[in-house]
């Protein structure tokens, strides 16, 4: 009997061209979308796209589901999505963090929760429309991660977290595509998703508007404050932690001769945002904690050189890498722009992902 | 993969009989039934017959019957247009908390308009107490609303008796007879219903078909404005296929209810026996003695319905799991929710309703598959923690 996969369809062209290739493969494909977040009472159109219709996505994966001929269903994961990546993202910022929602969501939601239920009703694999691949290395024995030939889109940070007994059940099939010819493709298999536009940042905050998100859910953390330099001279006024992240210039309404000033630190306990000139922001030392290695714990801990990526749209850096268990530290060969807890650290050697964790205060 | 059907009350075939009668409206009679020359003679005259056979069904005058698109339609006309006709600015209405969605959401919009509305509650196995809708009476009472039969549960009401409650303190009575009206004799004039909504696709007739009973002197006002049709009370012009297939469908469902009411009781217990009473982690949603013969609800402890729906589609059983939000996933149950069924449970629940095309070959089959799948499931739940 064919094998069986599970894909998760989120009716975008990535989802549903990885779909089209696994059934041309011959695998028993079986397509999933899944609900995720609450609609809004009523719908907005945003750059003429329906944001905020999960539904509309649903008909989508739906209608590509059937030109392709594979049975595809609907899951409610909304309580789930809500503990493990709202609630998360919402608390990252109550404490001055600025977090990567996806991160959590592909750790949680889609390789956590999903894949549980897929092998439950049969699944083999579960494939996604990511762009990074997956390879078994014979010589160690293990599944190795790699990056995406298309370097523009390669996904790998978001999958940092990804084990040895996920990867062997994961295909990524869109790995080896450059992403004009994902749209060839999806033309070729005659799906009506070819040319549908690139998804939003944040899919629960369909109008992109965070802090007006952000302010409903978590009010208090909206306090007044004080901005101030990094030898603590009050500089004016800011609007609530949540308004800021680390590096933001544009917005602080600080004039004055010190300027022009940039965000450079959080600091919740005493509602303050500090802020400094452009040099303050490089960071040589990297601080993560919540790490988790690809191809499992180094055999020691003595010191490795790697590249190191400190954001999604970041370029990786030569840096040495000092792993404290489930901690680590990496001082970067140049200094970095902007270091900001909450988000990923990942750690390359060369095309292969090693790992990596949530970055830290200290 | 040889499927089997499971879900006749989402939807059952087209009986080939019933289509043979549409199929001349839908090629060669095509006139208009509002037109006055031959064409449109035909089709007022098949529209005629229709409107008797179902009339004939209900034992009631054909006069009383108004074709709709379906059984929400029916509900929609029956509360709005008996309200926006006789208590355009209010008053109390009650219904129960397991209502279809087509009842229960109109009351609920009507709430917003000035109406004051109770929900009955439901005890353990669905139905309501004949009691509490005289407890729950007022002066300002104008209608009330509940259902013969439940779409999940199959559990049936005790409507003759609240029939004899309103109908002594002369205060409208609808019931939506859907789900019923193809196993049950509903005869609304025995049971003091004034107003009673049907459906083609749960007897075999053709989807986007319904009818409205409603009693003679009772006043409902048009929700849809236009010409004359359907003695004013429904603008536009008769789906004659549809309308001629629902009468061809009730004038079969006449002659063969009974019988098909036996089929499916057999295959009812048969599964309730092998498969619910015979397990511990099931358990049966609702109750096997007022109940109708060919919907069965179970819940399975520890499994999530929508997984063992996936599961059992893959082999070719196909099975509800309640109702789907317009996303398709699977929603909780407010039928369920309103037996006071515990979550752990109603998040495992199953519906299984069975029609002509099934025989006990089949429910042996699949009562096997469930326990397997099952097993299957659990074992793999216990893998992953």
């Amino acid at each position: 009997m064919n094998k069986r996969v599970a894909v998760a369809m989120s009716g975008g062209v990535d989802s549903s061209v990885t779909a089209a290739i696994l059934k041309q493969n011959g695998y028993d494909v079986i397509g999933i979308t899944l609900r995720l977040w609450e609609e809004g009472e009523s719908c907005e159109v945003i750059d003429n796209v329906h944001a905020c219709c999960s539904a509309d996505s649903v008909n989508d994966a739906k209608a590509v589901a059937s030109i392709i001929s594979i049975p595809h269903y609907t899951l409610d994961f909304r309580d789930e999505f809500k503990n493990d990546v709202i609630d998360y993202f919402v608390k990252s910022y109550a404490k001055g963090y600025t977090p990567n929602p996806c991160i959590a969501c592909n750790k949680f939601i889609k390789f956590g929760l999903l894949w549980e239920k897929a092998q439950q009703f049969g699944a083999d694999f579960l494939a996604t429309g990511h762009y990074a691949r997956i390879i078994y290395n014979d010589q160690c024995g293990k599944y190795e991660l790699l990056r995406g030939i298309d370097r523009h889109k390669d996904q790998s940070y978001v999958l940092y977290q990804l084990s040895q007994d996920l990867l062997a059940h994961i295909l990524l099939p869109m790995a080896e595509l450059e992403k004009t010819h994902t749209r060839e493709l999806a033309k070729s298999f005659q799906l009506p998703v070819f040319n549908k536009s690139e998804s939003q940042d944040i899919c629960f905050i369909p109008d992109n508007d965070y802090k007006n998100f952000l302010r409903g859910q978590i009010p208090a953390s909206f306090q007044a404050g004080n901005f101030v330099d990094s030898k603590g001279n009050c500089i004016g006024r800011h609007k609530g932690i949540p308004c800021y992240t680390i590096g933001q210039r544009r917005g602080l309404d600080l004039g004055g001769p010190g300027g022009p000033y940039y965000v450079t630190a959080l600091d919740t306990a005493n509602n303050r945002v500090i802020v400094g000139p452009q040099d303050e922001l490089f960071s040589r030392v990297v601080y993560a904690d919540e790490v988790s290695w690809i191809e499992g714990l180094p055999d020691d801990i003595l010191p490795f050189r790697a590249k190191g990526k400190i954001r999604y749209a970041a370029k990786e850096a030569d840096c040495t890498v000092y792993p404290d268990g489930n901690k680590l530290h990496v001082e970067f060969d140049i200094p970095q722009r902007a270091v900001t807890a909450g988000q990923a650290l990942v750690l390359y050697d060369g095309e292969r992902v090693l790992g990596g964790g949530v970055i830290t205060n200290d | 993969m040889d499927r089997i059907y499971l879900d006749y009350a989402a939807a059952a075939p087209l009986d080939p009989r019933v289509l043979a009668k549409m199929m001349p409206y839908l090629t060669t009679e095509y006139g208009n039934p509002s037109s006055l020359h031959f064409w449109g003679q035909q089709a007022r005259a098949a529209v005629q017959k229709a409107r008797e056979q179902i009339a004939h069904c209900l034992d009631v005058n054909s006069s009383d019957i108004v074709f709709t698109s379906g059984g929400t339609e029916a509900d929609n006309l029956a509360i709005l247009g008996y309200l926006r006709a006789n208590y355009p600015h209010g008053g109390h209405l009650i219904t129960t908390a397991v209502e279809h969605q087509a009842v229960l959401n109109t009351f609920h919009s009507l709430s917003e308009y000035g109406y004051d509305v109770t929900v009955l509650p439901v005890d353990a196995v669905g139905r309501i107490c004949p009691e509490d809708v005289e407890a729950a009476l007022r002066d300002d009472t104008v209608l009330v609303s509940v259902m013969y039969a439940n779409n999940e549960t199959g559990t049936i009401q005790p409507i003759k008796e609240i029939g004899e409650i309103t109908y002594a303190k002369d205060i409208a009575f609808h019931v939506d007879a859907v789900q019923a009206f193809g196993y049950l004799p509903v005869f609304p004039g025995k049971e003091h219903i004034d107003l009673l909504s049907v459906c083609s696709h749960k007897i075999y007739g053709p989807k986007g078909m319904g009818a409205l009973y409603i009693r003679r002197g009772i006043k409902v006002a048009s929700e849809a404005h236009g010409g004359p049709q359907e003695h004013n009370l429904r603008a536009g012009t008769e789906n004659v296929a549809g309308i001629v297939g629902l009468g061809a469908a009730a004038a079969v469902l006449e002659i063969e209810r009974q019988e098909r009411y036996d089929n499916a009781a057999v295959l009812k217990k048969y599964m309730y026996r092998h498969l619910i009473a015979a397990n511990n982690n099931f358990r049966l949603n609702g109750t096997m003695e007022h109940a109708l013969p060919n919907i069965l609800d179970f819940s399975i402890a520890g499994i999530d319905n929508a997984i063992l729906l996936i599961a059992l589609d893959m082999q070719g059983i196909a099975v509800s799991a309640g109702s789907a939000c317009e996303a398709g996933a699977v929603e909780p149950s407010h039928v369920l929710q309103a037996m006071k069924i515990a979550d752990a449970w109603a998040k495992g629940s199953i519906r299984v309703s069975f029609g002509t095309g099934n025989n006990i070959e089949q429910i042996k089959s699949v009562v096997t598959a469930i326990k397997q799948t099952v097993d299957d499931i659990m074992r793999k739940e216990k893998i992953c923690e």
